[in-house]
């Protein structure tokens, strides 16, 4: 059984009791095998919808690192896209807002990658000498929510052209 | 119990009252609180059980009192608004008036099983009530394979064998063993275990019961024992002869792999409806070696009843086989070694080549057993007084009849022959390999039952459900379905079909019409994911060791799906989102390997490694090692309860034995120690030390 394996099987078993903690709290979600396309296994958990009715989800994978690279912690990434709808030219501002939203959350940051996906992200270091503690990770994930509850409308009205940039940041003081 | 430590009602595991609250008299009349203090009086002295039945009496005389909320000031904890003059609403004076929430499990025992009366001894006022199990009485009516009975796991018996259970309106107590699997019973273990606080008032977590393992060593074992659990399985059986056995049925075990054996079976077994033993047999803790251990005991234990003796014996024989199918694959093998017995002088040297193929033999009548059990159960329910008139239900169980005999009828024939030799050779035998007598009495049992099962078939097949029996076997639909209900009781627990068939259904049905391009393409599509979903159902169940395995046509077909519409959810996966961040981790992993081997690279900066030296002192890793198998016992313990047919939760308990498995431990080795956390966690540190 190599180490690879080993660790593998350790990330679904937790990701299979994290599930089971969300379905304590009524949260329903897939837990997604690894496979050629995607070679970890995620948590996917369905939020609700925007208020314009998009998808949202939060995905949770470990960080695969070896026992070397990290000895006695584990990294689960808590992982959410932030929907918006892009007006030419927003970018710019956007990046800016991003910084200033980045100094008020209180867990994760937002980040943008090239291709325009906005998307909440944190990574949970957690002990490696036990499993994942049920309500402390369940305290993580509500803060994370509310993060993305009190800021996801403000970045997309700016990335859609609908709020300027000084609105937004007025609002965010 | 993890549930009661949720719900918002009292413990029951401390003093449980049936009568009202007791006040100092606070406004009540004299009469009244006097007659308050007698029954709290009485309660102390006799105890709860005691009390009821007093209370019972007492109102059949005169007029119940009229007192039915609690008194402020009490420090009582009855339920509150409960009438304290009336029988608990259970009906079972034995029996606390509150009990805690049952659960329905199902008969793991394929001679299925009776619930036994039992006597309470009540605790007194502040104790908990003990329970004597009267086995030689039974209650009510025989609780069948798979059957579903209630249990209270938290309420035992003395030895903590025996569980509190209710089946048909009637209470008794089961084997424990006999309704719970084995990673089950190791949680259940822990779980009451940790149940409670321990000295300085906190809650007791795994790290408790392992703690201080040089000094308090004793102490906590005597915790496991007096909880009542001991090991899962009673003895070794006679002697050296059961040693030897014993060691050698291991070494087969280790020869053999599972790979590529599950998927032919379930291959075969997707055809015939017998889908849930792969799990069954593969995972369960009575495979191998113990299974065998339990024969033995089974056979010495003089407190059975002679029924019950044979019928635990020939299914404790017959659980150390692996899989059905490998049982049968390997009779080959053991044909060669029946000649060798036949034509050997001594029935010294018989028993010498004998023992080497003890485990192929016993794999090849569990095979047959089986199969033929399984059929029987079909058949029974399709040809019961019930059963006559419903004429489509029949045919397909006919069916499945028909498939099931043909499979059995090379396993019965094999068994066939090994009862000759068993014949010949069985004093010899008997004494050297015990338990051997009561394989035959298996054996025997599965060719009666296989040739009644037969000839009645085809007596029936000449009736007019021939014609239809024909049509459905023809068209092969029912063959790929995966539920396969008889009289609405699926025997075949695949993957829910449910609505998603449905409404696949109405789809399929509406694109019938229609030809262009579009419509056939989805037509198609739809084809595919059925198929997928079929593989997809197999896949689940397939035990691998190896964890990082989906067949690639899987997840393409996945993403196309992504685009049906009307299809359920768990087929329109969202794998856009998924990629979005299993890229991002996949990347963060990717640079701190590369950050790693770059530090490598600058070995001779000497600060650098002075910081990072990862040489680690024998201390820490014994501590590592102990983090580790810590963790594997929190796993356990933090398993929900096991619900048979509820595919979330033993798709978890599959997560965590595969862990246990990829940390090198034999589950089975570990759930042999059930109730012995501190050998527990010594066996999976020396798994650890292997891997170093």
């Amino acid at each position: 059984m190599s180490e690879e394996q080993r660790i593998h099987a350790r990330d679904q078993a937790e990701l299979g009791f994290l599930q089971q903690y969300l379905r304590e709290y009524d949260l329903p979600s897939e837990l997604i095998k690894p496979s050629n396309e995607i070679p970890i296994g995620t948590l996917l958990v369905p939020l609700m919808q925007d208020e314009l009715g998009r998808d949202r989800y939060v995905t949770f994978n470990f960080v695969p690192l070896s026992e070397e690279e990290a000895e006695h912690i584990r990294l689960l990434q808590i992982y959410s896209v932030v929907p918006v709808e892009w007006k030419d030219g927003a970018k710019g501002d956007v990046e800016r807002l991003l910084h200033e939203i980045n100094a008020r959350t209180a867990v994760g940051h937002f980040g943008m990658k090239p291709d325009g996906e906005i998307h909440l992200r944190y990574a949970y270091a957690a002990t490696a000498s036990s499993i994942l503690p049920k309500h402390e990770i369940i305290g993580v994930l509500e803060l994370f929510h509310m993060m993305l509850d009190l800021f996801s409308e403000t970045i997309d009205g700016v990335a859609s052209g609908r709020m300027s940039l000084a609105q937004a940041l007025e609002n965010l003081q | 119990m993890l549930e009661h430590a949720k719900s918002a009602s009292k413990p029951v595991t401390q003093g449980r009252q049936g009568a009202a609250p007791i006040a100092a008299g606070a406004g009540l009349s004299s009469a009244v609180s006097a007659q308050q203090l007698r029954i709290a009086q009485m309660q102390k002295a006799l105890g709860n059980q005691a009390m009821s039945r007093y209370l019972i009496q007492r109102n059949t005389a005169s007029p119940p009192a009229s007192q039915t909320t609690p008194q402020p000031g009490t420090t009582s904890n009855a339920p509150q608004g409960a009438p304290a003059n009336q029988p608990p609403a259970h009906g079972d004076p034995r029996l606390p008036e509150e009990l805690p929430k049952p659960r329905k499990v199902a008969m793991r025992s394929i001679m299925g099983a009776h619930l036994r009366s039992f006597t309470s001894v009540p605790g007194g006022g502040a104790g908990p009530d003990k329970y004597q199990v009267e086995e030689a009485n039974k209650v009510g009516e025989k609780i069948k394979y798979k059957g579903e009975v209630e249990i209270y796991s938290s309420i035992r018996d003395a030895t903590g064998n025996w569980v509190l259970a209710k089946q048909g309106g009637q209470f008794g107590f089961v084997r424990e063993d006999k309704v719970l699997r084995g990673l089950e019973r190791a949680r259940n273990v822990m779980a009451k275990q940790v149940e409670g606080k321990n000295a300085d008032g906190k809650q007791k977590t795994v790290e408790d019961l392992v703690k201080g393992q040089q000094e308090e060593g004793s102490a906590l074992e005597d915790l496991a024992d007096s909880t009542g659990v001991g090991l899962e399985f009673l003895g070794m059986g006679p002697g050296e002869a059961g040693d030897a056995l014993d060691n050698r049925i291991e070494d087969l075990e280790d020869k053999g792999g599972q790979e590529g054996k599950i998927a032919a079976l379930e291959k075969a077994n997707a055809g015939l409806g017998f889908g849930t033993y792969p799990i069954d047999l593969a995972a369960g803790a009575l495979g191998g070696i113990v299974g065998m251990k339990k024969t033995l005991s089974a056979v010495t234990d003089g407190g059975k009843s002679a029924d019950e003796r044979f019928f635990e014996g020939g299914e404790g024989v017959l659980d150390t086989a692996k899989a059905v199918q490998e049982g049968v694959e390997s009779t080959a093998g053991f044909a060669d070694n029946i000649d060798t017995v036949r034509g050997t002088e001594s029935a010294a040297g018989a028993v010498g080549d004998w023992a080497g193929s003890v485990g192929d033999a016993i794999k090849a009548v569990k095979s047959a057993f089986f199969l033929v059990k399984d059929v029987y159960d079909m058949f029974k329910k399709a040809f019961s007084a019930e059963g006559i008139g419903k004429d489509e239900i029949i045919s397909g169980s006919l069916s499945a009849i028909s498939n099931g005999l043909q499979v059995a009828q090379s396993a019965v024939k094999t068994v066939k022959s090994i009862l000759d030799i068993m014949k010949v050779g069985a004093s010899a035998l008997g004494h050297a390999i015990p338990g051997i007598g009561i394989a035959i009495s298996g054996i025997q049992i599965t060719i009666k039952v296989y040739g009644m099962i037969k000839s009645a078939v085809s007596a029936y097949k000449m009736t007019k459900i021939k014609r239809k029996f024909k049509e459905d076997y023809a068209q092969g639909g029912y063959v790929r379905k995966k539920k396969y209900q008889v009289f609405g009781k699926t025997l075949f627990t695949g993957r829910n079909a449910g609505v998603d068939t449905e409404e696949l259904g109405k789809r399929k049905a509406t694109l019938e019409n229609k030809s262009d391009d579009a419509s056939a393409k989805e037509k198609k599509d739809i084809q595919e994911y059925e198929l997928a979903r079929e593989m997809k159902s197999i896949n689940v169940k397939r035990l691998t060791r190896s964890s990082i395995q989906v067949g690639l046509e899987m997840v393409n077909i996945a993403g196309d799906i992504a685009t049906l519409s009307g299809v359920g959810a768990e087929a329109g996966m969202p794998l856009k989102a998924v990629a979005a961040g299993a890229s991002v981790t996949m990347s963060v992993a990717r640079m701190a390997k590369q950050f790693g081997r770059d530090r490598a690279a600058k070995s001779s900066n000497r600060v650098l490694n002075t910081i990072f030296d990862k040489s680690k002192s024998s201390d820490e890793k014994k501590k590592k090692r102990g983090n580790d198998a810590k963790v594997i016992l929190q796993m356990i313990a933090d398993l929900p309860d096991f619900e048979p047919g509820n595919d979330a939760v033993a798709a978890q308990y599959q997560r965590v034995e595969d862990f246990i498995s990829a940390c090198g431990i034999n589950p089975r080795e570990l759930y042999r120690l059930n109730g012995k956390p501190i050998e527990q966690r010594e066996l999976l540190m020396e798994a650890m030390k292997k891997r170093e």
